[in-house]
């Protein structure tokens, strides 16, 4: 692990959305490393600045309203924050390419899907449109699509085939790390399971990085290398996934398991973590988990909860960590 | 299914197209009428000036089908000049219209913010402004004459073609496939005119052809106020109002100009309707 080397550094990083009702601290002080073909998966529930994450790192925020206050993002060592739209554009889909949550609408309804990797193909690499042609053919018979299908248009597809489409798209220049926002979310499970059996193994052949973001534990466990589990705009705890697997600290992490039901033992009810995400425009001082947390001690609301480091790869944000589990 | 593309996108919405009888027709008609009007001094009967007093206010029959007008001039010679004109001012001052209000809209919805306000509520002024009262204004600022008045209906007629665009657009702007295309480093002119425009067309393509209408009246209310098509030049608008004198005793008079447009107008809309449906794989079956 040590040897590889570092793709993605975050340091740092704080979005902002700055609207009439006041600031929404999306993200807050995030620091995440992607090594060159690791998969790290994003977790988290809905609105815990997971896709502002990705969106910041693709650099298509919308600004405004969205601020970028403090924070750097390394990509093969150069600041994307820094960059100038133009290079950006070249680093998008070239070197950084996105899956989005829904490939009913990722889709332009009205460009045949052959077409659509050609424009990939076509807009960063130097070829003619014949060789980008025949790219597009061998990358969808690559997601297991038959080329003859080239010159069909998204809507003859089915769900699972316009996800294999989006992630055609997504690979068809080569690009070193893939920003998969929920890719099988929108999707039946069945057709979930081939998706992502089918991207772990292009991304191992293309030797990829990936960051995966998903509310799915278990499609985590089946692929992921590391794990940051993000709460609120922070990343509360962060591992290997052995780490966070089996040695997790955070309460949240250890509600977040524990609302997954058991299939051996008779449950009635499935058993949330109580309470809701604090709200982003006025985030508790402390932790700000402090609220739903079991285990809450006074201290929890005093002062800014420092991250410690559990072990050369764990890491966890609560003032409880290093003491007992 | 063909092994791969032989034609391209284009040649796909054409051959779409092809398959739409009523487009199709609509085609032809809107053909007839311009080799018509290109030939007007060899089909015509008569000259479009030329006066038959004796023979005023006939009924259509043989000599004259369309019959004349008060000063007894042949009205079917009259529609086919009048084509030269009508035809003219439909597209051209509804391709203005379209290109100034449809740059507008266009950056307005795409780069919202400021300046969306600032063209936007530059379109409003123009729009709270009655459109023949801008149009006569524009005409009588620029002087009388054919293109000019094509400038002024096509000025008068932006603000509407603003509003449809920039409203098409922003519902297609918040697609996620505009995200993507942006996500695979897309640059603003190339997510404008392959991904949004094609999606957005459809609303608009209703409008501009409802606008060749409008621009051929407007351009009659012009003319017979003396900012436009000088008479005796023949036009269909103008051969319209005025026969509204006559419309109790010779209603013919008004009849077929009247028709004329009408079938101009059609044609115009099922062309295209025929273009909304090709370019939409969706409806293809």
């Amino acid at each position: 692990m040590e040897d590889k080397k570092v793709l993605l550094d975050i340091r740092n990083l704080t979005v902002q959305y700055k609207t009439r009702k006041g600031t929404v601290e999306a993200v807050n002080n995030i620091d995440l490393c992607v090594n060159k073909g690791e998969t790290i998966g994003l977790v988290g529930e809905t609105g815990a600045g997971k896709t502002t994450t990705a969106l910041a790192i693709m650099g298509l925020l919308p600004v405004p309203p969205a601020v970028i206050p403090n924070g750097e993002i390394f990509f093969d060592g150069e600041d994307l924050l820094l960059k100038p739209e133009k290079e950006m554009r070249k680093i998008r889909g070239g070197k950084i390419s996105m899956i989005y949550q829904d490939p009913m609408t990722a889709l332009n309804p009205i460009m045949t899907v052959g077409d659509q990797i050609v424009e990939m193909i076509v807009l960063h690499d130097r070829c003619s449109a014949a060789e980008a042609q025949t790219k597009a053919c061998e990358i969808l018979e690559m997601v297991g699509i038959p080329a003859v299908r080239f010159s069909e248009y998204p809507h003859q597809f089915s769900g699972g085939m316009k996800q294999r489409v989006v992630i055609a798209i997504a690979l068809a220049c080569n690009p070193s790390l893939l920003i998969a926002d929920e890719p099988t979310t929108a999707l039946d499970v069945t057709v979930q399971a081939q998706v992502m059996e089918m991207m772990n193994k292009l991304k191992r052949e293309l030797d990829t990085a990936m960051i995966l973001i998903t509310h799915d534990l278990g499609i985590v466990a089946e692929i992921c290398d590391k794990v940051a589990i993000m709460y609120a705009g922070e990343i509360i705890e962060y591992g290997t996934a052995e780490d966070i697997f089996d040695n997790h600290r955070h309460p949240y992490t250890e509600g977040l398991f524990g609302s997954i039901p058991n299939l051996e033992e008779d449950q009635d009810r499935l058993s949330p973590i109580p309470g809701l995400m604090p709200d982003p425009t006025t985030l508790p001082e402390g932790c700000n988990f402090a609220e739903r947390c079991p285990y809450a001690k006074p201290e929890c609301s005093r002062g800014a909860v420092m991250t410690s480091r559990l072990s050369k790869t764990h890491v966890c944000r609560c003032i409880m960590a290093e003491k007992e589990v | 299914m063909k092994q791969k593309k032989t034609h391209g996108q284009f040649g796909e919405i054409l051959y779409r197209f092809t398959r739409n009888r009523l487009a199709v027709f609509g085609v032809i008609v809107i053909g007839i009428l311009i080799v018509m009007a290109l030939l007007a001094d060899y089909i015509a009967p008569y000259g479009f000036d030329e006066q038959n007093l004796a023979a005023a206010k006939t009924p259509p029959c043989a000599q004259y089908i369309f019959g004349t007008d008060n000063f007894g001039r042949d009205i079917f010679s009259r529609i086919i000049y009048g084509a030269q004109i009508s035809l003219q001012v439909g597209v051209i001052a509804v391709a203005i219209g379209l290109v100034v209000g449809g740059t507008a809209g266009i950056f307005a919805a795409f780069y919202g913010g400021r300046a969306d306000t600032v063209i936007m509520r530059f379109m409003d002024v123009l729009m709270a402004i009655p459109g023949m009262l801008l149009a006569i204004s524009i005409a009588a600022s620029l002087g009388p004459g054919l293109r000019n008045m094509m400038i002024a209906i096509g000025i008068a007629s932006s603000p509407g073609f603003a509003r449809v665009v920039r409203a098409s657009f922003l519902t297609v702007k918040g697609n996620e496939y505009v995200e993507a295309a942006r996500s695979i480093g897309a640059s603003d002119a190339h997510i404008i005119f392959r991904h949004i425009l094609p999606n957005a067309v459809a609303p608009v393509i209703v409008h501009a052809t409802l606008g060749v209408a409008s621009a051929i009246l407007s351009c009659a209310t012009l003319s017979f106020l003396g900012m436009g098509i000088q008479p005796p030049q023949a036009e269909w608008g103008a051969m319209l109002s005025a026969a509204r004198s006559y419309l109790r005793t010779q209603p013919y008079m008004a009849i077929f100009p009247g028709l004329f447009i009408m079938i101009t107008v059609f044609s115009f809309n099922v062309i295209g309707d025929g273009i909304r449906d090709a370019i939409d794989p969706r409806l293809k079956d």
